[in-house]
């Protein structure tokens, strides 16, 4: 019999979930957080295509088979075609030739998580991106509904947000509201709370948390979680 | 130590500057508010209400005085203000502004390329500028514990002896302190409290909230901090 080949975990997450909310979501990079949310998004029952550069290659296969819930890789243009959300998980730098080369993304939510930072002299660090990276990506995908989130915390807890002893919360900014609610849900779902704080012109201060986060450890000093506390 | 009682210039006479003074005076520093009409009607009352020997002068005067000031006014006065204040080599001040105004839909906007932080310490370039308080609201100053929780004052500034002393200030209003560097991350302090100013603005109060910033056991594992960027 065929259902016995899904264990009781899938059956319960499907239930849970629902069939309807699931998504197909194109990770592109598998890099630290590509590597992090792309198992996650896919233990909660979502589809997930790994878009890369050399989608062949060992590392990436393995990151496959971690992943498991039916998770494939492919090119990136081809991860973006058929998703409808896509994780932009990729460094500042060639973000604009990736989002070039996605193909059309008219309608689809791109989830930013990027800190785009510059490091100076005396391990100085500031933002690179005027008004945000968030802003920019949403121009130049201008149908596309940015959602700004994942940028505030490190790797390991978002692998394993239990370990982080509190809750950690995710500010998400974006224009499209539905967008922004399925973005929650997705941050619900890797065991984090999502804080919906505006409109993607609220980027700019997510990105701010983002630089002050890195900062912490890269300056030396202690280390510390967000959690934006609802009153 | 923070129970050393001090003399502190709170310059601004608005809910940000009254909720701090009040504080400081229920914690037994001598508070000197600095205004432009210290004989003023509203002067007056807020000099009877924060009680414990608070007066009012002129901000030049408050800041003579003073081992310690608060910067409390609102950006679009702040230029002018700080030129009021003479004298404030080797004084530390507190600046909790933000440069930032009103723009459309309830939102705020950065009213400046740097900072207000940076800004102040320019204006005054023998004093020393630490900012703290920006990224909490007055009503959360005047009562910490209504925030239902701990809440993190975040702090910048150059100089650690005076970022310690404010530190030491935060933590005596209840408070956590949390060092995050240099004055120059004055501006991301500024940012953040665009969208902590804006539920207020909007009128959406149940997505108000307060940062805290929970410090706990570093991850074994930090590499994906820098591969998003």
């Amino acid at each position: 019999m065929k259902m016995h080949l899904i264990n009781l975990t899938t059956v319960l997450t499907l239930l849970l979930i629902g069939s309807a909310n699931a998504d197909t979501i194109a990770v592109i990079g598998t890099g630290g957080v590509g590597s992090a949310l792309g198992p996650k998004f896919a233990a909660a029952g979502h589809t997930v295509v790994y878009g890369s550069r050399s989608p062949d290659e060992s590392e990436v296969q393995g990151l496959v088979s971690l992943t498991g819930h039916g998770a494939t890789a492919t090119t990136q243009a081809a991860a973006a075609k058929n998703a409808d959300i896509i994780l932009l998980a990729v460094p500042w730098a060639p973000a604009k030739t990736i989002v070039d080369g996605l193909g059309p993304l008219d309608g689809k939510i791109i989830i930013d998580p990027i800190n785009a930072m510059a490091f100076g002299a005396e391990k100085s660090i500031s933002l690179a991106a005027t008004p945000s990276a968030a802003e920019l990506i949403q121009g130049w995908a201008p149908k596309a509904h940015v959602v700004k989130a994942f940028n505030t915390l490190t790797r390991a807890y978002m692998v394993d947000p239990s370990a982080a002893g509190g809750p950690i919360t995710i500010p998400l900014a974006g224009n499209d509201t539905d967008a922004k609610a399925r973005v929650a849900a997705l941050v619900e779902a890797v065991g984090l709370v999502p804080l919906d704080v505006g409109s993607l012109s609220q980027a700019r201060a997510v990105e701010a948390m983002g630089q002050l986060y890195v900062a912490q450890g890269y300056q030396g000093r202690t280390r510390f979680e967000f959690h934006l506390r609802p009153r | 130590m923070s129970n050393a009682t001090k003399t502190i210039a709170v310059i601004g006479t608005g809910r940000m500057g009254g909720a701090i003074g009040g504080r400081l005076a229920s914690l037994g520093h001598t508070v000197i508010f600095g205004s432009r009409a210290p004989d003023s009607e509203e002067t007056a009352a807020l000099v009877q209400k924060t009680g414990g020997g608070t007066t009012a002068s002129s901000p030049t005067d408050a800041a003579a005085a003073a081992d310690l000031i608060v910067f409390a006014v609102p950006w679009a006065g702040a230029e002018k203000a700080a030129s009021s204040l003479g004298a404030v080599d080797g004084k530390t001040i507190i600046d909790v502004t933000n440069a930032l105004s009103f723009g459309s839909h309830g939102l705020m906007e950065i009213a400046t390329d740097t900072s207000s932080g940076e800004s102040i310490q320019k204006w005054l370039p023998g004093s020393t500028v630490i900012k703290a308080f920006n990224t909490v609201g007055f009503h959360v100053i005047a009562n910490p514990e209504a925030a239902g929780g701990p809440v993190s004052v975040p702090i910048v500034g150059d100089d650690e002896d005076a970022k310690t002393a404010v530190a030491e200030l935060v933590q005596s209003f209840g408070f956590e302190s949390v060092d995050v560097g240099p004055l120059v991350h004055a501006r991301a302090l500024e940012m953040m409290s665009m969208i902590y100013i804006v539920p207020y603005l909007q009128g959406r109060k149940e997505d108000a909230f307060e940062f805290y910033f929970r410090r706990g056991a570093a991850p074994k594992v930090s590499a994906g901090v820098r591969a998003a960027g």
